[in-house]
């Protein structure tokens, strides 16, 4: 087994919510609730869920990008959640983020060039033209030529856009790279472009991913480990490949069987879910899920269930198990 | 015999004039969908899907749009030759849309049943009492909890998959003959899209309404329509029945599209196929065949001359210079 590149244990992150009116009770939005995993060196966990169950949240406060309600981030065997802005910053070097939308994380007003050698120019790295020399490498690395250095983002398609995104990150050669949703915005051709372009990096550099998408199939073709997240918590979390054959929550099963089929001919099994996601403001009692479980007992109303390991390397959170 | 055919598209175009050239959105596109059918036209963006869908609806902003070929026959009428108020009856009551994104589809300052009951309203000669009641009987169709107190609801106190029923409920409360649905799920999550093409399905089997669902995502196709066409820079390069066109696709593009969807099934080791460089611009296509300059197959002539869409086989249309009545290609392994 490789080395921990990331440990996250107890994650909390609320955030506060002001009441519109002046003496109104404060509440929490309970983003991520008690979030914990691992990362070993060159492995990529996918981190699934559907929308507003918090998994970008958690790509955030690891980035230090949101302040920690509580629980630990270990990076290296360094806690680095209680760590100020000044303190983080030399870490960002190691840590890069890959944000869901090519079009509005790129500045319209400055080159390719530029951007891609600004995070070199922030930590003062190497001469003028030693920055200059690894930004034209590393957009070769992405498959783009060094001659669209001097022109602007609206040059670009989306599919190119994520490639200079993804340079961009690259330049400080980092260790992690955090990747929320980064082929969501883009077509299936150009998908397929990107994500072959990660694995191919992460064969060439042996960077680290946490790969967050809601996308089951593109979690799969790019992860080792995965965790899935309903209402802030992880429901169930382990190998990729057991996961998909095995999947044992009853959210992990039905996720499973809505996704669409991959051939006309199969028809489907589906398990329905009944009714809606409960708003995180307003958590239920007992497991998040109870409301719209089909196979709830009474026990699920009263205490949550913790994750349970079941193998070696998978763990889920039901009393089923 | 009557014919089965609800609508029928014929060699439409659809331009844009702009400032830097004509935008040739939709160039020469044909379908046609039989009674209770569904067709799917899938294709990725900027390739001509939505602006079909709204030149069908007589939706095209004119100018800059123009529509300057083709028919459109519904139902023995061509509704490009209709006169305005023609339109105006058809639209809404007999061809109703669902709109992509739910959020910006309902007007968030009335309630989802006025929005529903205005609908009732413009098209049939009856009470506000039982539009009301239409509207309301919609919501329940649909699946909405408790549609009577839910009729006074506005759509930001509905959830992405409720208000994305209220769009359907709108849709159908006319009973409408052909149902156009412009990317119904895309903005939603995987369980709820489930129960919304679920849904579909059922209304389909209850009304006999013929479906034009506009999508890119393959698993959307595979799931619910009986045809597909599939479009690339504005024009219709295949179009056949789902599973024909699954089991035995002719045109190179739809080879490359298949390829580069992760399938659950494959290991960890498997490298996608991808589709070389990007779609054209649509102000400068020239004569050839718009997908020449990404195709591993593409040959002078076809960057020379634009493919005619041929039916090689009863009811499967391609337009491939090299997927012809005497001439075949075959898929190379890795391409």
């Amino acid at each position: 087994m490789g080395e921990t590149v990331l440990q996250v244990e107890n994650l909390m992150k609320h955030f506060l919510v002001k009441s519109s009116k002046l003496f109104g009770k404060v509440r929490y939005l309970k983003a991520v609730n008690d979030v914990s995993f691992s990362i070993n060196k060159g492995e990529t966990l996918g981190l699934i869920g559907e929308s507003g169950c918090g998994k970008s949240t958690v790509g955030k406060t690891i980035m230090g990008l949101n302040n920690i309600t509580s629980g630990t981030v270990n990076f290296k065997g360094r806690d680095i959640s209680k760590l100020s802005n000044k303190e983080m910053k030399p870490l960002r070097e190691e840590i890069q983020m890959i944000f869901q939308d090519p079009y509005s994380s790129l500045d319209p007003k400055k080159t390719i060039g530029y951007q891609v050698r600004e995070p070199m120019d922030i930590f003062n790295i190497g001469t003028d033209k030693e920055r200059q020399e690894k930004a034209k490498e590393i957009l070769e690395t992405v498959g783009l030529s060094y001659y669209y250095m001097n022109r602007y983002p609206h040059e670009f398609s989306g599919g190119q856009r994520q490639r200079i995104n993804i340079a961009r990150a690259l330049t400080l050669d980092p260790e992690l790279l955090i990747c929320d949703e980064p082929t969501s915005a883009l077509d299936v051709s150009i998908q397929a472009q990107v994500l072959n372009l990660l694995k191919e990096l992460q064969r060439k550099l042996g960077l680290t991913y946490l790969f967050i998408s809601h996308d089951l199939s593109v979690v799969k073709y790019l992860s080792d480990n995965i965790a899935i997240m309903y209402l802030g918590k992880i429901v169930e979390i382990g190998d990729v490949e057991e996961i998909y054959k095995n999947p044992l929550h009853p959210y992990t099963k039905a996720l499973f069987s809505a996704i669409p089929t991959h051939d006309p001919k199969i028809k489907k099994d589906r398990i329905e879910l009944k009714g809606e996601i409960p708003s995180p403001l307003d958590l239920p009692s007992g497991c998040e899920f109870h409301n719209r479980c089909p196979y709830k007992k009474a026990i699920c109303e009263e205490k949550s269930p913790i994750l349970k390991s079941i193998d070696s390397n998978h763990s889920v959170a039901c009393y089923l198990y | 015999m009557m014919s089965r055919k609800q609508i029928e598209v014929k060699n439409l175009k659809t331009h844009f004039n702009t400032a830097s050239g004509v935008v040739k959105a939709v160039d020469g596109v044909s379908f046609s969908i039989d009674k209770g059918k569904t067709l799917g036209i899938v294709g990725e963006s900027g390739s001509g899907k939505s602006v079909t869908a709204s030149s069908i609806m007589g939706l095209i902003p004119s100018p800059p749009g123009e529509i300057c070929g083709g028919e459109i026959i519904f139902e023995g009428k061509d509704l490009l030759k209709c006169k305005k108020d023609e339109l105006l009856d058809i639209r809404g009551k007999d061809i109703a849309m669902i709109f992509q994104d739910p959020m910006t589809a309902l007007n968030p300052v009335f309630t989802v049943g006025a929005q529903i009951s205005e609908a009732i309203l413009a098209h049939q000669k009856i009470s506000k009492e039982e539009a009301k009641n239409l509207a309301i009987k919609a919501l329940e169709t649909v699946g909405i909890p408790d549609a009577k107190s839910r009729y006074k609801s506005y759509p930001h106190e509905f959830s992405g998959g409720m208000r994305q029923r209220a769009v359907i409920a709108m849709g159908i409360v006319c009973n409408p003959k052909l149902l156009i649905a412009d990317e119904p799920t895309t903005a939603l999550d995987v369980t709820i899209q489930a129960q919304i093409l679920e849904l579909m399905k059922d209304l389909q089997n209850k009304l006999d309404t013929s479906i034009l669902i506009i999508t890119h995502d393959l698993g959307v196709i595979w799931e619910i329509t009986d045809y597909v066409m599939v479009m690339y820079a504005g024009r219709t390069v295949e179009y056949a029945d789902t599973i024909t066109l699954y089991d035995r696709a002719k045109h190179p593009y739809i080879w490359g599209l298949l390829d580069s969807v992760p399938n659950l099934e494959d290991g960890k080791d498997k490298v996608l196929n991808t589709i070389k460089g990007n779609p054209p611009d649509l102000r400068a296509t020239g004569d050839g065949c718009n997908f020449a300059g990404r195709c591993p197959y593409a040959q002078d002539i076809c960057r020379k001359k634009q493919p005619e869409l041929l039916e090689i086989e009863p009811d499967h249309f391609v337009a491939c210079h090299f997927q012809t009545f005497d001439k075949t290609l075959e898929k190379r392994r890795g391409e």
